[in-house]
């Protein structure tokens, strides 16, 4: 049997592209997940359900999370990287973060040759994608299958409460809704947990197009390999129960994520020649770009211990505030992000546990970084993770501002709003600031992943050999494969990238829809 | 997009069609069910999955159709008809006796223009479709999907200790396998519940081919009726979550049961023309035999209240032991069956509950009636149920044999073996078995099914104009459209029907395949 579509990945880009595309009865879709299905909200175990009020960690579920292992760089110890592995992909396992790229991240991909992505083309699919529960006007949609709402200020911790003051103190503006365009500044962050439900594309999407009958979906599948006649994709073959599966289709869609993509390519023989043909791979054709081009938000700790009266409570919500800002000198605004968590905990790596508290934590994090890193095959067989190798940090303006976020933090902790919450910010040390040395040391060993993998994929005309994909997600030199997800991202968004994967299901589902 | 084949109903012999046929992988298998799904046994709810430890009444649940029947015309009150409605169907729901026919019922088949049931022929699939851990030998299966065991002696409630006494002290032969071709008498039941887990077609089936990307399994759909080019059945229109869906298939074959399948040939038009034209529904195919010939095999329940302090457990096996035997002057070898049960409870119309026990009853049975019903549409609305006109006792034979079988089953009672247990009967009573026609009045009244309704798509020849399928399963005028369950039976069989409508979905399947 022979579908029209085939979506390999029921995440965050996935989930939303295969429900658009079975809207249409006629055409008849096949999604493959990896992980396991929770067709509804009662069957969802407590890791995926609730947004932050569980003690499970979600870092070491084995059933839903991938839990790779990248190298931020050559001092770093190796790091967790958690993906989703269950319908809804890393939806249905994230912060929660609802943030939209800016509408200079979209012009910017726009300027990169991908001229149907300008924010104004895109703004549809964000109103399309979303429930904003709070702001009703011309950049938001009220009947979206993805809910969003902001904590509101009551509700805010005493170290919210602080660091928002402190931040407004140091000359930050407030802003009421951090999805406007170009909005910045200190205020609530949007999130898609209402009522504390990680309102992911499984929950929101998926459910309202379960039932239908030219949508199959089936989890536990394993893409292996994609199988071409020539130069055209004509199915795939999967590991479903320890036995291998083909199952064809006239397109093929690939939203595996940053990671599954450029790996199931690679052993596709889709990628880079000369490292398949290290690794033995026949070629297909070559495609230098699959796997580079890697981005991510690198993410920095400044973690202070709170006074005896300061309640902290795991089960809380515990990113309510942010602050998004421009470093000094930048010439890429907004390019650099600040959170609050009431809740901190060592990392599980270094034998933290998520119930036991540590104090509170500011998060520092570039959203616009300049280093890039690259995936690459480590082993023929798919269950075997590629290699991530991040290279945070190694361009000297992403350290410049990264401790310049790092001595903002330091100073928000040290500031009156916050001295009837903190105790002591033990993390960096006062030597560990001591020098712009001193401190990208310590940075360089502390720097960890902002979970937002994007780009090993990227979307360009094929006249610039390391694009992957045209602006409609089309892989460049194959018929009747797309890329939909966070991977073909031209570059990162100065925003979680949560909301923006789905708004590229939404658009690639579009272009299907109308058979660009 | 199209499926090879659409297999209606995923009960006793659909799931096995479809798991059998999906062992190709070259074949495209839709399986649609009605009600819901459970992959796992861990999943299963109580009541299906328990096969009796459990106090929960399946009667009354979600996962029965809760049709109601007209037992006779002298009945006060229709008469429940609990049917699966669930993956594994009536074999997720039912008693797991798990008794086959005898040989003559078989070859009664073939003696009817099906020369391809004989005994001889099916025996291969009696065997395919177990795994008898009590005998091994040229009658039995040792790898099949479906477990059958029998209750040690050791294991006999006392009620059931007695009652073998009593059948062995009245002269009555013993079988230790009553799945013998020439068993007859008092012994153990075979019953499909290791473990006390209902061994149903979707936990032995589906459960080792669900995993296979060429069978899509499909809850929760209702099938509203078949799509014709012609006489050629080309799809399946299915109700899914409040939406209709059109589905395709290069063949359709109906496994709704011997009340689901007739039913769907009606409302597609195929049926009687005079009795669909009542109904306005447009005939695509006029065949008479259509919910015609409905067989069952009736019961009659003689109650015992127990004495004061005789243990009754509700979660205990509540028969473990079966009669087979031929009526006094019949010529139908084992013609009747009765059982006793250890815990007997008020029908749940009449105020009863599962729980709470009356005393232990016999009940009587005959396997193979004279008497025919039929099924008639009452709505064109699929989801009206068709009036269940079952007819028992209308023919004198059936009348003579239960009334001998009723005395039979108070004289056991009345043994000594029984001395400790009995306190008295609760009925029928003295008056109710004052003479013949008290007996029957009281027979007609409250003589209700055994849950073996069948027959109502008769296999037969063309020739006979009642038969509504050829031996093959294949509609009789019509092409690509089979009927695959206890409905194609020519007559019912003197035994419990649900391994041989397992039996029937592995003989269709090879049919269908092209492989017998």
């Amino acid at each position: 049997m022979k579908y029209d579509v085939i979506v390999i990945g029921a995440g965050s880009g996935g989930g939303a592209l295969a429900s658009r595309l079975s809207e249409d009865p006629e055409r008849s879709v096949l999604l493959l997940e990896a992980g396991p299905d929770y067709p509804d909200l009662d069957t969802l175990p407590e890791e995926l359900k609730l947004g932050y009020a569980t003690g499970t960690d979600i870092m070491v579920s084995d059933e839903h999370n991938w839990q790779f292992i990248g190298k931020g760089n050559d001092v770093a110890e190796p790091m967790l990287v958690p993906r989703g592995k269950v319908t809804g992909g890393t939806s249905a396992i994230n912060g929660q973060v609802f943030l939209r790229g800016l509408t200079h991240d979209f012009d910017d991909w726009a300027a990169m040759g991908n001229d149907d992505w300008k924010f104004e083309n895109v703004l549809p699919f964000f109103r399309k994608l979303e429930t904003d529960t709070d702001f009703s006007d011309d950049f938001h949609g009220t009947e979206g299958p993805i809910i969003c709402h902001r904590f509101k200020r009551e509700t805010w911790h005493p170290s919210q409460i602080g660091f928002y003051n402190a931040c407004l103190d140091l000359g930050f503006p407030h802003v009421d809704d951090l999805n406007a365009p170009d909005a910045h500044g200190v205020g609530a962050i949007p999130c898609n947990n209402p009522d504390g439900i990680r309102w992911s594309t499984n929950v929101g999407y998926l459910s309202q197009a379960r039932h239908r009958l030219n949508l199959t979906i089936r989890a536990n599948c394993m893409a292996h390999r994609l199988l071409f006649d020539g130069k055209r994709v004509t199915g795939v073959d999967v590991e479903s129960g320890g036995e291998r599966f083909i199952a064809e289709a006239e397109q093929i869609v690939l939203s595996g994520g940053s990671i599954a993509n450029p790996q199931l390519l690679m052993l596709s023989g889709v990628g880079p020649a000369t490292h398949l043909q290290e690794m033995g791979i026949p070629i297909v054709h070559d495609l230098p770009g699959v796997g580079r081009n890697f981005s991510d938000h690198p993410l920095i700790f400044i973690d202070a211990s709170v006074q005896d009266h300061v309640p902290l409570d795991g089960l809380g919500p515990r990113l309510q505030v942010g602050l998004r800002y421009t470093a000094t000198g930048s010439n890429r605004p907004n390019d650099m992000m600040m959170w609050m968590q009431s809740f901190a905990s060592e990392r599980i790596n270094r034998g933290g546990n998520r119930m036991e508290a540590t104090g509170i934590r500011i998060t520092g994090s570039i959203y616009l970084a300049r280093s890039k890193g690259k995936i690459t095959l480590t082993s023929l067989d798919p269950h075997v993770q590629p290699f991530l190798d991040y290279h945070l940090l190694e361009d000297p303006e992403d350290r410049r501002r990264l401790r310049e976020v790092v001595r903002l933090a330091v100073d928000v902790f040290d500031h009156q709003d916050l001295a009837s919450v903190v105790k002591e910010r033990y993390s960096p040390t006062d030597s560990d600031l001591e020098s712009d040395d001193a401190l990208d040391a310590w940075m360089l060993r502390e720097v960890t992943t902002g979970q937002h993998l994007t780009t090993t994929c990227r979307m360009g005309p094929a006249s610039d050999p390391m694009n992957v994909v045209d602006q409609y997600g089309r892989v460049h030199g194959i018929e009747g494969l797309r890329v939909a997800d966070a991977s073909v991202m031209p570059d990162t968004v100065r925003a979680n990238t949560n909301v923006t994967t789905m708004m590229i299901g939404e658009r690639i589902a579009d272009y299907i829809r109308r058979g660009v | 997009m199209k499926y090879d084949i659409i297999v209606v109903g995923a009960g006793s012999a659909g799931a096995i069609v479809a798991s059998r046929l999906s062992e190709d992988p070259s074949k495209s298998v839709l399986l649609l069910e009605a009600g819901p799904d459970y992959a796992e046994i861990d999943q299963l709810p109580d009541e299906v999955r328990y096969g009796y430890a459990t106090g929960t009444d399946v009667m009354v649940s979600d996962h029965n159709w809760q049709f109601w029947g007209q037992p006779t015309p002298r009945a006060e009150a229709p008469m429940m008809v609990p049917r699966g409605k669930v993956t594994g169907g009536s074999s997720a729901i039912n008693g797991q006796m798990f008794l086959r026919g005898v040989p003559e019922d078989y070859d009664g088949w073939a003696a009817m223009g099906n020369p391809d049931w004989t005994f001889d022929k099916l025996m291969p699939y009696f065997r395919k479709l177990e795994t008898d851990t009590d005998f091994s030998d040229d009658f039995h299966g040792t790898d099949g999907p479906i477990i059958a065991r029998r209750f040690k002696q050791d294991e006999w409630l006392p009620a059931q200790k007695a009652f073998y006494d009593a059948a062995k002290a009245a002269g009555y032969a013993e079988s230790p396998d009553l799945n013998n071709p020439d068993s007859t008498g008092i012994s153990p039941t075979p019953f499909n519940n290791p473990q006390g887990i209902r061994w149903s077609t979707n936990i032995g089936y589906l459960g080792m081919s669900r995993h296979r990307l060429n069978l899509t399994i499909r809850a929760n759909c209702a099938t509203q009726r078949i799509l014709f080019e012609g006489k050629r059945a080309v799809g399946v229109q299915v109700e899914s979550g409040g939406e209709t869906f059109e589905v395709f298939g290069d063949e359709i074959v109906l496994s709704a049961g011997a009340i689901g399948s007739p039913q769907i040939l009606m409302l597609s038009g195929v049926g009687p023309a005079a009795h669909l034209a009542e109904f306005g529904i447009p005939l695509v195919h006029d065949l008479p035999g259509v919910g015609q010939n409905l067989r069952d095999h009736p019961i009659v329940w003689i109650t015992w209240k127990t004495k004061e302090g005789f243990e009754l457990d509700g979660l205990a096996p509540r028969n473990q032991l079966v009669l087979r035997y031929t009526a006094e002057g019949s010529d139908l070898r084992n013609d009747m069956i009765m059982i006793f049960q250890s815990f007997a409870t008020e029908r749940v119309d009449r105020g009863g509950e599962r729980m709470e026990p009356l005393g232990i009853r016999a009940i009587v049975s005959i396997y193979l009636a004279a008497s025919a019903g039929d099924l008639r549409l009452t709505s064109s609305d699929p989801s009206v149920q068709p009036f269940l006109n079952y007819n028992y006792f209308a023919e004198e034979f059936d009348r003579v044999r239960m009334r001998e079988g009723i005395h039979r089953a108070i004289n056991l009672g009345e043994h000594e073996a029984f001395k400790d247990i009995i306190e008295k009967r609760i009925e029928p009573t003295d008056a109710d078995l004052a003479s013949d026609d008290a007996m029957d009045d009281w027979m007609m009244r409250d003589a209700t099914t055994g849950h073996h309704i069948s027959c109502t798509c008769k296999m037969g020849p063309e020739s006979d104009p009642m038969a509504v399928v050829d031996q093959h399963g294949r509609v009789h005028g019509m092409e690509g459209l089979r009927v695959v369950d206890a409905s194609v039976m020519p007559d019912c069989i003197r035994a419990n029907t649900n391994v041989t409508t397992m039996m029937i979905g592995e003989r269709m399947a090879d049919f269908i395949a092209g492989r017998a």
